[in-house]
């Protein structure tokens, strides 16, 4: 298990090189700097400024530079906003993206879980064809129609919240409806059908037949298999509510990190963007080994596996 | 097994109906001893910086309008006024040195006093190479400005010219030289602290506009001790921000707020109603029009949703405010290349919209259709000087535009290669270019394609003359039509058309050598005339402002040029 930890650590960081090295060149290739704007700059000027943000030296000088201080954690300074550090971006903008996620993901797995198992426990009920319709059709609609749609109504309309910002916790109401949608509606259509699955097998059949009761089977039998799946599905849905959180945060006027990620690539803030790719791609590897190794612990089969 | 569903459901209802349906507070709050007067109001996106030294964004100058004052300041009509200075200047040598007394007693919100050399060190700042100013440029009328901040910073040889090393690349000069250059270049700069309390300043040529641009940001003093102390950050903490206007900065949490309060020691603050301004951050406009209207915000400033306005006409007649604006939208031609590169062309295609058809349809705010390059509101020796100038060609003139384009050679359109338009990614540039694609198709039969390309990108092309045909606007930074005129000089980094003429920029040279009004305007006239004759842009329409305004927030100014002033407004 260890062995297999350490593995997984080595090629995050490797990812984590890649991406950096990639973003870095991707982003000097892109027409247009940091400091283009339609007022045209006199050419002294603009060495001015080069020169003031070492953007002057070779493109390998200033890739070497920036690794060795990645390696650091100094992120370096923004170039859009004079006199914060891409550090300071993160460590204020983090906590508010974190709460929204976190929230939203918290929501999705104890209201998602409990309507799956429900539904698949009245398989074909009107029921449980409700919450299979409405699932569908929530993770159809995009999570910016949604967001329109409860701003029209909820805060525009009916004056119940606020339409926009951060700080009270009625203004946290409408962004988490929008961003948990979609994975609300995903992970209940997930349970269902794993609960199902399980239901139609041998060993649940044998637990009826030896006369366990209801919810002993439920619990005990059905849940901790059905639950597998859906585990290891909450990394790659932490990763979505993450990047969700780009289109959300913009929409509401939310000072996270997703809004401050997608307007540093317009702004050709590159140590912005930089930094916020490689603080992104750590996060969600991070994610899918937690994810990993948790399943691994549960899954006997996938520890197996891997060991042998 | 019922019990728990039932319960699992009546936990799921719980939450949901606690989610969504709480009813509107009705409890009111206890009372407060005296309500803070405040204003909440909407500027955009958050402010790069708040240094007036170094900032060239309309969010930073509008808040920065609140917190620094300079030598003149704005009226409401847009008339230069003394400011921090005591009384119009006495000017001298035929308009070329400025002598400013300032105030008696005024003092910085930290309760230094503001003094003449302030000025002098903070314009010496704003031009140092190594503060790298993106509107340094705004300083060169001073003498010595220029030449202070472009000191070469990469080693040159007698004639200027960069010395390239084997592999192209310049190689900088020892940091210990550039610095003794700057020294040196400082020094010579021509301002002057006489007295503690008075500031001589010699111009490099006499500029009528001077006053007004000693008003503007880039020309507003700054704390010497604070900013020297934290001078990439001091404008971002309350401890260090050290103000001259008539608010100070109380909080700034990035992406969401900023906020401002009174300056107590402002030599004004009499007249200075508002206990607090709240500036919000938010950029999306669907979701600024929203918070207005749900009462969030007092005052749209920069935000308000194009798709909403035919609505809100209707809605809110009342808050909708439509200002004239000094600026101008047009299509700049590449003068550089066919079939563009022959002005008969570019007269045909320029003749051949129906302008009054965009702005009625498309723009919908009230914006003027443009049949000359420099808008409205400007004045020239006696009168407007556009009003004097007149129209330069008939709105939409078909049968002309087909006979420029047969004289062209390309009778009826026949032959006439492929042009593309080229726009920076955004739904009203589409729809104005979607437009003038279908009349140039209906009026000339020529094939018009689409080009839309993000901002950093869209900026790019049109510097390096990478387009046919591409959209662009203009705002005037003063007002003279000078601020529209000097764009088109042979070479200028606004140019970008590739144009070139002789005749138009002696014109220019003219008109900048001298501070008689009758010489500057009849020579600036006579350049426009040039520049509608040759048509390496076509103008579209004059841009207006539109602003959503609560009725009970009053005495707010918005001049030409000039920010949402909130000096003496108040909230009934």
């Amino acid at each position: 298990m260890a062995r297999y930890i350490l593995m997984r650590v080595f090629t995050m960081l490797v990812v984590a090189w890649v991406v950096v090295t990639l973003t870095f060149f991707m982003m000097k290739a892109l027409p247009g700097g940091p400091f283009s704007s339609e007022k045209a700059l006199p050419e002294a000027v603009l060495k001015n400024i080069e020169r003031r943000y070492h953007l002057d030296l070779p493109l390998s000088q200033q890739y070497f530079e920036y690794l060795k201080n990645v390696v650091k954690w100094d992120l370096g300074p923004s170039y859009r906003f004079v006199g914060m550090s891409v550090n300071q971006i993160i460590n204020r903008g983090f906590p508010i993206s974190a709460t929204l996620g976190g929230i939203s993901i918290l929501i999705s797995v104890f209201l998602g879980v409990p309507i799956g198992i429900v539904a698949a426990m009245r398989h074909n009920a009107p029921y449980d064809r409700a919450v299979s319709g409405l699932a569908v059709l929530t993770a159809a609609l995009p999570s910016f129609v949604i967001s329109a749609l409860l701003q029209f109504f909820l805060a525009f309309k009916w004056h119940l919240f606020p339409p926009a910002l951060w700080g009270t916790p009625k203004q946290v109401v409408l962004p988490v409806i929008a961003l948990c949608s979609f994975s609300l509606a995903w992970l209940t259509k997930l349970t269902r059908s794993t609960m199902l699955e399980v239901i139609g097998q041998d060993y649940i059949r044998t637990a009826r037949a030896k006369g366990l009761p209801g919810m002993v089977i439920v619990y005990r039998h059905m849940l901790k298999n059905a639950m597998v799946p859906v585990i290891a599905s909450l990394a790659p849905l932490t990763a979505g509510v993450l990047t969700g959180s780009f289109i959300i945060e913009n929409i509401f006027a939310i000072p996270g990190i997703g809004r401050e990620f997608v307007q540093s690539i317009q702004n050709r803030d590159y140590t912005t963007t930089l930094g916020m790719t490689v603080f992104f791609g750590l996060l969600l590897t991070g994610f899918t080994l937690i994810g990993d190794i948790i399943t691994a612990l549960i899954d006997p089969r996938v520890r197996l596996e891997k060991e042998g | 097994m019922r019990r728990t569903v039932a319960l699992l459901l009546a936990l799921v209802m719980v939450v949901l109906v606690g989610c969504t349906s709480k009813p509107a507070p009705t409890a009111t709050p206890a009372p407060e001893p005296k309500k803070d007067m405040v204003i909440r109001i909407n500027v955009g996106t958050d402010p790069k910086n708040l240094d007036p030294g170094i900032s060239t964004g309309v969010p930073e100058a509008n808040i920065e309008l609140q917190l620094y004052e300079g030598l003149m300041r704005l009226d409401k009509d847009g008339r230069a006024v003394p400011g921090l200075a005591a009384a119009m200047p006495e000017v001298k040598d035929g308009g070329a040195t400025y002598v400013f007394k300032l105030r008696d007693g005024i003092k910085w919100s930290n309760g230094d006093p503001i003094t003449a050399e302030d000025f002098v060190w903070s314009w010496k700042r704003a031009l140092d190479p190594m503060t790298a100013s993106e509107y340094s440029y705004q300083l060169y009328y001073i003498k010595g400005g220029e030449a202070l901040n472009t000191i070469p910073l990469n080693k040159v040889d007698e004639k200027g010219k960069e010395i390239l090393d084997a592999n192209k690349k310049p190689t900088p000069r020892p940091d210990a030289d550039v610095k003794a250059d700057i020294k040196k270049m400082a020094d010579a700069l021509g301002v002057k602290a006489v007295d503690a309390k008075t500031i001589e300043i010699k111009l490099e040529a006499p500029s009528p506009y001077f006053l007004s641009l000693l008003a503007f940001h880039t020309l507003r003093p700054v704390h010497r001790k604070t900013v020297e102390a934290n001078p990439t950050d001091f404008f971002r903490k309350p401890e260090t921000m050290v103000t001259s206007g008539p608010f100070t900065l109380k909080s700034w949490a990035p992406k969401d707020k900023i906020v401002l309060v009174k300056n107590p020691g402002y030599y004004d603050a009499a007249k200075v109603k508002l206990d607090r301004i709240e500036y919000y951050l938010v950029d999306n406009e669907t979701t600024v029009t929203q918070m207005y209207e749900s009462g969030q915000l007092d005052i749209v400033e920069s935000g308000v949703s194009n798709a909403e306005l035919p609505r809100l006409k209707k809605e809110k007649p009342n808050d909708l405010k439509i200002l004239p604006d000094l600026g101008t939208y047009y299509y700049r031609f590449n003068t550089t290349k066919a079939p563009t590169n022959d002005a008969k062309v570019r007269k045909a295609l320029t003749l051949a919209i129906d302008r009054k058809a965009i702005v009625e349809n498309i723009t919908k705010a009230g914006q003027i259709p443009a049949t000359a390059f420099v808008p409205s509101g400007i004045p020239d020796v006696s009168g407007d000087f556009r009003a004097n100038g007149k129209d330069f060609f008939k709105d939409n003139d078909v049968e002309a535009a087909k006979k420029l384009l047969a004289d062209a050679g390309y009778p009826d359109g026949k032959g006439f290669p492929k042009l593309t338009i080229l726009y920076n990614t955004s739904e009203g540039h589409k729809k104005i270019a979607e437009a003038i694609q279908e009349m140039w198709k209906k009026n000339l039969g020529i094939t018009v394609e689409l080009t839309q390309q993000e901002w950093a990108v869209y900026l790019d092309s049109q510097a390096k003359l990478n387009y046919q045909v591409s959209r662009a606007g203009w705002i005037g930074d003063y007002i003279d039509p000078m601020t529209f005129i000097d764009m088109w000089v042979t070479g200028g980094g606004n140019n970008q058309t590739g144009w070139t003429n002789k005749a138009y920029d002696d014109l220019v040279k003219k008109a900048k050598a001298t501070d008689d009004q009758k010489i500057r305007m009849t020579a600036q006239h006579d350049a426009e005339k040039i520049l509608m004759d040759e048509m390496p842009i076509m103008p579209i329409y004059f841009y207006v402002r539109v602003r959503l305004v609560n009725p009970k927030v009053k005495n707010w100014a918005e001049p030409l040029t000039s920010g949402m002033d909130l000096r003496e407004a108040f909230v009934e």
